[in-house]
């Protein structure tokens, strides 16, 4: 190094310039990054399957992308988090006075193919709520004001007002953050110890009715490192909650409701509920709606979780979905029926198993729950009739 | 330690390690291409050197996150074509940051807004002492005397004294020689010693 190189490096380095990156600035750039290379993909996708896509219009992919958002936000109201010795109780401790806790949810559709869904939760107190996908697909919830966005990569975003849902204090992501709070002080049993991401943990085993959860927490640290739920009724019907911390700082940014710039606006909608709408007979209208509504005539792949709307914008992507029946869709019945599954009672052991199947397929079951007080269940077979059933006449 | 859940849509943080002895994944830019979520990593990997590039050529955070973001933006558009391991992903994302800085200064005419309010500085300050701060002081004088450089200099001296880059790794980035790069670079550290010497004779007559 010369003379003038060492004489400029020691000016530099008695420089003071602001020059620390700001990771509001690098996440708020990942996001639409993202979005930007999800659009990129779809095109690629788009010129191999040009075939397919004349069928397609653009301006139907939008309205199938507003639906999605739809789904989602019916998605978010619909997120189910229930969890549940010394370190244990310490960790329940910890849970108990979290002011923010963030986590990882991997959940197993309760279809039985395995298919996995990972999503990144964080809340805040008194209820702000984001979830999101690796690939972009984003919900923010202020349930103090009742506001809502939904974001879908590459197409644009929905605003929704969930006032009504507020006001009567629905159950949803709150009740579930609430859930957690009140896990049980002791556990059931200890499952003795299992290395998970290369960390030691000792487990501990809590059954709740149907459901059954594994708790699991670094032995060394006694941080919580992972929670497992099983439902005995439903196999394939499994959540794996990790990554999970609390008290970790967010910022207000992260649950702006302000859309991002350079996404479309769809259709504002106003999703209601009283309560009244999230029926049965609902849910059997939306699977009549929507098996009519696909070219293959088939039950919707999921009937719950913010998995739908990427399942529904792939679908309308791929051209499976009808142009014409998606223009007239009810945001509302897609809601109300959402919430329906959502809000079923947990010992109510709801499986859902009309992935693929073909409307007016006989003596197929789709759908079977259990309804508060009632010893039978309520099972929808894929002509939309509905039979009760004993627990031991239910299919395997 | 655990990894932070929130890779997407929150404040995901670095971890310095991966940055620090930084060494090329050759695995890493074909699945970025098909995977969003190795390509969210990949742009996690470059992140903080694009923005370093930027905001040391710009003196200015805000401006560089804003170009920062079209040389993120710009790379998603070509990114399909691109071909090359992560080490050419680098050079070309510096291509672009050059590219888009240098547009920024012309479109803006921020160089100019600066070097004018610079010119002025002596006259503002005349009978006040410089800026108490050694350290400021020091940033006006670079501020001052980089942007005094062409634009190609301003990157080469930026790259090899902010970033660290040795000048065949500069010379890779604009696909010239090493020794070209050498030269120029040696061009332009002759024109900043001019320029620095002049500028603290300045400012020690503005003390005196």
């Amino acid at each position: 190094m010369n003379h003038d190189e060492r004489q400029f490096e020691e000016l530099v380095k008695k420089v003071n310039l602001d020059d620390k990156p700001d990771y509001r600035h690098r996440e708020k750039l990942q996001q639409q990054l993202l979005a930007a290379f999800a659009g990129h993909q779809w095109q690629q996708e788009r010129q191999s399957q040009i075939g397919i896509w004349r069928t397609i219009m653009q301006s139907r992919i939008t309205k199938f992308a507003a639906v999605a958002a739809v789904l989602a936000i019916a998605g978010i109201v619909s997120v189910q988090l229930v969890t549940g010795t010394k370190a244990y109780a310490q960790v329940v401790e910890m849970i108990k006075k979290a002011r923010t806790v963030v986590f990882t949810q991997v959940t197993q559709d309760n279809q039985g193919n395995g298919e996995t869904i990972k999503t990144d939760f964080a809340y805040k107190e008194p209820g702000y709520l984001r979830t999101s996908t690796v690939d972009g697909y984003v919900c923010v919830a202020d349930f103090t004001t009742g506001k809502m966005i939904s974001i879908v990569p590459q197409l644009g975003y929905t605003l929704a007002d969930l006032n009504s849902l507020q006001k009567r204090g629905s159950s949803g992501p709150l009740d579930s953050i609430e859930a957690m709070k009140n896990l049980p002080e002791k556990a059931d049993e200890k499952l003795g110890a299992r290395e998970i991401d290369g960390i030691e943990c000792d487990g501990y085993k809590v059954t709740q009715g149907d459901l059954t959860t594994n708790v699991w927490i670094d032995a060394k640290t006694g941080d919580l490192v992972q929670v497992e739920q099983k439902y005995a009724s439903a196999p394939g019907m499994n959540k794996i909650i990790k990554n999970i911390k609390f008290d970790v700082e967010l910022d207000e940014t992260l649950f702006s409701l302000t859309p991002p710039a350079g996404l479309k606006a769809h259709n504002n909608v106003e999703l209601k509920s009283d309560g009244s709408g999230e029926t049965e007979e609902t849910f059997v209208n939306w699977l009549r709606w929507w098996a009519g509504a696909n070219v293959d005539e088939t039950f919707p792949p999921v009937v719950i979780g913010p998995q739908i709307a990427k399942i529904t914008t792939e679908m309308g992507r791929q051209g499976k979905l009808k142009g014409e029946s998606w223009n007239n869709a009810d945001p509302q019945l897609m809601f109300q029926a959402l919430l329906f599954t959502s809000k079923l009672p947990k010992d109510s052991n709801w499986r859902y198993a009309g992935n693929g199947v073909k409307i007016n397929t006989p003596n197929t079951p789709i759908f079977w729950y259990k309804p508060a007080g009632s010893e039978k269940y309520r099972v929808i077979y894929a002509d939309l009739t509905v039979q009760e059933l004993t627990a031991d006449q239910l299919p395997k | 330690m655990m990894a932070n859940p929130l890779q997407t849509g929150l404040n995901r943080k670095l971890d310095v390690s991966e940055l620090s002895g930084f060494e090329f994944d050759p695995d890493l830019m074909t699945q970025a291409k098909s995977d969003p979520g190795v390509f969210t990593r990949l742009y996690l990997r470059h992140y903080d050197a694009v923005f370093g590039y930027c905001v040391h050529r710009l003196f200015d955070r805000h401006a560089a996150e804003d170009v920062t973001s079209q040389v993120f933006l710009s790379m998603v558009q070509g990114f399909e074509k691109f071909e090359g391991g992560e080490r050419q992903f680098r050079n070309w994302l510096y291509r672009i940051a050059t590219n888009a800085v240098n547009e920024h200064l012309r479109k803006t005419t921020r160089r100019n807004t600066i070097l004018a309010w610079i010119r002025q500085q002596p006259s503002e300050n005349a009978g006040d002492c410089p800026p108490a701060d050694e350290l400021q002081y020091n940033h006006v004088i670079v501020k001052k005397v980089m942007l005094t450089l062409k634009p190609k200099e301003q990157a080469i001296v930026t790259m090899r004294f902010f970033e660290n880059l040795k000048t065949e790794e500069i010379a890779e980035v604009f696909g010239i020689s090493a020794a070209t790069a050498r030269s120029q670079l040696s061009r332009a550290l002759a024109k900043l010693r001019k320029h620095i010497s002049s500028a603290r004779i300045n400012g020690q007559e503005e003390k005196i």
